[in-house]
């Protein structure tokens, strides 16, 4: 028999190793596709943040530069401020800990897109409904691992309860670009790049803006 | 301008000038109160004003309809009156909305008690500062995003709905004044305004100017404190400041200024000596309101300019 993915209190979450993903991609593709996701929407994001300075020593200056990938979805947040600010309920969890869009009720009116500071729900305009990473309830529900983390050829992506992630990777997850995690208290643990900056001093910028 | 938000800058830029209109009208009947003038000749002026609000305030409603991606979900969205400040503000604006309405409709046919009546446009009056409250606390409780986290949002709400509210009840007291279209509607025999109640039409105009102007210099106080704090409020915050200080804002603050200064010198000064509703008092209050309300829905475009996230911003920020 397939094993429960979708163990009622499991508070599933993401693990994503920035030091391991090269910028592929392949998971973004992967959930897109799997969703079916129009032009415009998309549920997981390569977001790459790149900076630098000169080192200067003595009368030499030296090129002193980063560049990393941070591949994001909705992180399933303990304080999903999502679900705070929707005023029809249509945010809402699952029991194993996961959060959804329940379509019979959401009225479009992006005012969860407007406070998650993940960019996580995403409008649908071809159904005038909220979208987002379910944590692919259907393919978990048959025993399955979410497309994004199937997909991923450098094994970046992991997924399951959040207390085994937290207990396997550490507790990190407030590298920069994303936001103060003390805001969602997001179900994400990040093992990071060697050159990673902290949410609140980093000195890079998101470089593909338009791509994410 | 803010193609996007177009129904929710004309919503909330017309919902609170009837929430300030609604006020004012108040302050006139509590006004006439102390001048001891009788209930019946207060509503002589009044009743326009009122009249006028509720049409406004349903095409307010109407155009914030067109923000919802789906309207025919819209009786879920009191769901969450618990956490969600949405919620809230579309009880407060059904609250607002239907108590003025209950008064407009009884105030008209003569229903019930005076006293009653009374009661009802207090709780139309105390629903419309919820209301403000409610949309306040849409914007200001999103933490992530620094131009709306911000109290000069409240600020600038409640400062454009005593800018807008009053100098809409200026026109209405015009239109009274020149000539009165409810008698006309009602088919009752026109009698002319009396001495007293033209007195009193007039000093209720120049209260009004005067509440509009302090309005109209709270909002320009109010910008560069705002942009200060935005530019000293971390990246995402520097960001937007230089994002939305634009020549679209001096020209709102422009139109604001020219708005000011007709509705606070020279309205105010033609109003005293104004024994008969001339031509140049009508044009320039109507283009003090004009220029009011074109300022205001510009700022509203810039507020919702604003929507830069502490966080990722995706594609679907970017394109609105
Ligand atoms: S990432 Fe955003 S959408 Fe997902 S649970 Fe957290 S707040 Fe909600
Ligand atoms: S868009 Fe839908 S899910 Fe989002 S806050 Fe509005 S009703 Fe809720
Ligand atoms: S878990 Fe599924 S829905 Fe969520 S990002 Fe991965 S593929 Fe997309």
């Amino acid at each position: 028999m397939a094993e429960d993915y979708t163990k009622e209190g499991a508070q599933y979450g993401f693990h994503f190793d920035q030091s391991l993903c090269n910028g592929c991609k392949a998971c973004q593709i992967a959930c897109k596709d799997k969703h079916d996701l129009p032009v415009g929407v998309t549920w997981r994001r390569v977001v790459e943040y790149s900076g630098g300075s000169w080192q200067v020593q003595g009368n030499t200056f030296e090129p002193n530069v980063f560049a990393y990938y941070t591949s994001v979805s909705c992180n399933h947040c303990e304080n999903a401020v999502c679900m705070e600010v929707c005023p029809t309920t249509a945010m809402s969890r699952r029991p194993d800990g996961t959060v959804y869009v329940d379509e019979s009720k959401c009225v479009g009116c992006r005012y969860c897109q407007w406070a998650c500071p993940y960019g996580a729900p995403q409008l649908n305009a071809e159904t005038g409904h909220m979208s987002k990473c379910d944590l692919c309830y259907d393919y978990r529900s048959e025993g399955k691992d979410p497309a994004c983390v199937s997909a991923c050829p450098s094994r970046a992506l992991d997924w399951g309860p959040i207390d085994e992630l937290r207990e396997k990777y550490g507790e990190t997850n407030s590298v920069a670009p994303l936001p103060d995690p003390s805001i969602t208290k997001p179900h994400l643990v990040i093992s990071p790049h060697r050159d990673a900056q902290a949410w609140d001093s980093g000195t890079g910028q998101i470089t593909n803006p338009k791509e994410i | 301008m803010n193609i996007h938000e177009l129904p929710m800058i004309i919503f909330t830029v017309v919902a609170q000038m009837s929430i300030g209109a609604f006020w004012a009208l108040g302050a006139i009947q509590v006004f006439g109160r102390y001048r001891k003038l009788t209930v019946s000749t207060i509503d002589r002026i009044t009743d326009v004003g009122m009249y006028a609000v509720g049409p406004l305030l349903v095409a307010g409603f109407i155009a914030a309809f067109f923000h919802l991606n789906d309207p025919f979900h819209a009786i879920y969205t009191m769901n969450n009156l618990g956490s969600s400040w949405l919620s809230r503000e579309l009880l407060a604006g059904v609250l607002f909305g239907g108590f003025g309405a209950a008064f407009a409709i009884s105030q008209w046919f003569g229903w019930l008690t005076r006293g009653i009546r009374e009661i009802i446009a207090i709780l139309t009056a105390v629903a419309g500062l919820f209301l403000l409250i409610a949309m306040s606390g849409v914007y200001y409780s999103t933490s992530t995003i620094p131009a709306w986290n911000n109290v000069s949002v409240p600020l600038f709400f409640f400062e454009s709905a005593l800018l807008t509210g009053p100098l809409a009840v200026a026109v209405a007291l015009l239109i009274v004044w020149t000539s009165n279209p409810l008698a006309k509607i009602r088919k009752q025999a026109k009698e002319p305004l009396n001495a007293e109640l033209v007195a009193f039409l007039r000093a209720s105009l120049r209260g009004l100017s005067v509440v509009a102007t302090v309005a109209g210099i709270a909002i320009f106080v109010t910008y560069p404190i705002y942009l200060l704090a935005l530019s000293h409020g971390g990246d995402a915050a520097e960001y937007v400041a230089s994002e939305i200080s634009t020549s679209f804002l001096l020209w709102r603050l422009l139109l604001l200024g020219i708005a000011v200064v007709i509705a606070g010198v020279f309205a105010f000064s033609k109003v005293q000596t104004a024994n008969q509703p001339q031509k140049v008092l009508i044009v320039l209050i109507v283009l003090a309101l004009v220029l009011a309300l074109t300022s205001e829905l510009m700022g509203r475009s810039i507020h919702y300019d604003g929507l830069w996230r502490e966080g990722l911003n995706t594609w679907q920020t970017i394109a609105g």
